[in-house]
């Protein structure tokens, strides 16, 4: 997917950051069912710290810059057509991710139980189905739709914004 | 525009859950009736060359009672988002289905019985189906205030669509009454154009929407995609004509194209999932690529029979690589997406939130089909290959095993569907 303006171009591009963790997240961890990593399998902890570091950093950002800046633009122009969808699904990752959250901060104390882990899987699993599904939707309906509604002056305002 | 009334026309957009998932539902029982059908004409199925009886039925059951179903289903739930236009009456589109229903199951059961009268009767609940789901179609696009490719594949498809259908109804009535001066190449027409025309474009158009969708892969040019149809639409037409005049040079010409048709298609469709921002495919990737190989494979065998290759039991092969290889396997691949993807849209989990498509779709009866189709094709298709009934019998008894395991994802699917009791709203099914 290439774009000519500059603000779908980054989004574009943290979603790429995006999906190779997720992709991280299904090759490193999904994959494997039953006990938990141990403290020294190196693979396992640094993609559970970049999946943290996803869910409480990059993500929200992103969204926030997105309903702050962007969707309030597209409804005034009438594009907005698919801004109340991809809203919802924001709170629902924030919800999820903040579960995730919660779950690597209690094992960062204690560890892993067997337990605990099947349910850290579980969400990672929801985070990545629910994430993949929503960046379906935002290359396929909003980034094009950015396109071709911003003129240069715009686009140059809104890229700036995301950046600083 | 407001929020509200966005919100609103993106709720119009969207059909009551059972108005696209009821056509899903019967393609996947036709799908059983189709298979079973075949076993039922197992030892006579490897000669079919047309002609009244249950491979024939089998054929109509696959292509009128899947495929159609399908289609339809499809349409109505994607034209409106793609025109960003409402379909208009959901009444209307629940009407046709409850015509093609019962116009399918008396047109293929007239077949099978070779009974004229009945195969009249139901070519007319049919061909109404038709109509109606063609004018549906036709005043949205009317509506619509945009113009992008799939609209034109849409439109296309229409026209084939009507052509097919009248020659379909002059072949129920030619089985009563003889005033066909060619029935078979009238046959072969209606054929190419239903299979080509009508499946072709709208598997074309909907699919290099839905494809790069799946695959997160960018959507094929506009450009790329003008000219797929073009191709997809000369070939249709020039074959069909050649084949209704029995005009062996124009059926030719019509080959080659169709042949060039089939060839864009995929490579165009194989480019834009090249660009897919994940490597790995999901499952029904298997079934869409296994389509892709059958299309190439019907339309060669296709080009090589109309230049008088001496290919034994030919047209039966082809026909099976086209209806069981290209259509069904790309159909199932694409409904085990979007059934569970419309079904989320509808439910809510126990927390109130919309559920994971992959929490609704069992995947056990995902595997046992796809294995079971892979095999069946094979087997089938080997077994008129090589004229050995009994590989026709072992491959239709594991394709009905299929589509039998298909029906229990699609109810499975669907079951989250059913009315909660009052106070217990958002509780998972």
């Amino acid at each position: 997917m290439s774009f000519m303006r500059s603000t779908p171009r980054l989004l574009h591009d943290e979603h790429l950051a995006t999906i190779a963790t997720l992709d991280a997240v299904e090759r490193v961890l999904l994959s494997r069912r039953g006990n938990p990593p141990s403290a020294g399998d190196v693979e396992a902890q640094r993609t559970i710290v970049k999946l943290s570091r996803l869910t409480e950093g990059e993500m929200l950002s992103h969204f926030d810059f997105e309903e702050q800046h962007l969707f309030p633009m597209l409804i005034e122009r009438g594009d907005g057509g698919m801004t109340d969808v991809l809203s919802e699904e924001h709170d629902l990752l924030r919800e999820t991710g903040q579960e995730l959250i919660a779950a690597s901060k209690a094992a960062a104390e204690s560890g892993f139980t067997p337990e605990s882990w099947r349910d850290y899987l579980r969400l990672c699993g929801e985070m990545v189905e629910r994430m993949i599904g929503h960046i379906q939707k935002e290359e396929m309906a909003l980034l094009p739709v950015l396109e071709d509604a911003l003129d240069p002056d715009a686009d140059a305002e809104l890229a700036a914004l995301h950046q600083g | 525009m407001t929020s509200a009334s966005m919100m609103a026309s993106a709720k119009g957009r969207l059909l009551p859950a059972l108005t696209p998932l009821r056509f899903f539902v019967a393609a996947a029982v036709f799908h059983v009736l189709a298979w079973a059908a075949l076993a039922l004409d197992w030892r006579d199925a490897a000669h079919f060359a047309g002609g009244p009886g249950l491979t024939l039925a089998a054929l109509h059951l696959a292509t009128l009672g899947v495929a159609s179903m399908a289609a339809f289903g499809a349409t109505l739930q994607l034209l409106p988002v793609a025109t960003r236009a409402p379909i208009g009456s959901v009444a209307l589109a629940n009407l046709s289905f409850w015509l093609l229903v019962p116009g399918v199951a008396v047109l293929t059961g007239g077949m099978a019985a070779q009974s004229a009268p009945t195969m009249i009767a139901g070519a007319a609940l049919t061909g109404l189906a038709f109509a109606l789901f063609a004018a549906l179609t036709w005043r949205n696009l009317a509506r619509a205030p945009t113009r992008d490719a799939t609209i034109h594949f849409v439109q296309a498809a229409l026209v084939a669509l009507i052509v097919f259908v009248g020659l379909g109804a002059a072949l129920a009535l030619d089985g009563r009454f003889g005033f066909l001066d060619r029935h078979m190449g009238a046959a072969r027409a209606h054929m190419t154009l239903a299979a080509f025309g009508f499946f072709g474009l709208l598997i074309a158009g909907f699919g290099a929407v839905l494809l790069p969708m799946f695959a997160l892969a960018s959507p094929p040019p506009q450009r790329a995609m003008t000219v797929v149809l073009g191709l997809i639409a000369a070939a249709s037409a020039v074959a069909a004509m050649g084949l209704a005049a029995e005009t062996g040079a124009l059926a030719l010409v019509g080959g080659v194209l169709g042949s060039v048709a089939a060839a864009a298609y995929v490579f165009v469709v194989e480019r834009s999932l090249a660009t897919r921002l994940r490597r790995t495919l999901g499952a029904e990737f298997r079934l869409v690529r296994a389509s892709e190989a059958a299309l190439i494979a019907a339309v060669l065998l296709g080009l090589a029979l109309l230049a008088g290759a001496p290919v034994a039991r030919g047209e039966a092969l082809f026909g099976w690589l086209m209806i069981s290889g290209w259509l069904l396997s790309f159909l199932t691949g694409v409904l085990q997406r979007i059934l569970p993807f419309l079904t989320s849209m509808h439910v809510k989990d126990a927390r109130g939130r919309t559920p994971l498509a992959s929490t609704l779709a069992p995947r056990l009866p995902l595997d046992i089909h796809s294995a079971c189709h892979f095999a069946a094709v094979l087997l089938v298709g080997l077994g008129i290959a090589l004229d050995v009934s009994a590989l026709v019998l072992a491959g239709a008894l594991i394709g009905l095993c299929g589509a039998g395991a298909f029906v229990w994802f699609a109810l499975a699917v669907v079951a989250h569907l059913k009315p909660q009791p009052a106070g217990q709203q958002g509780q998972k099914p």
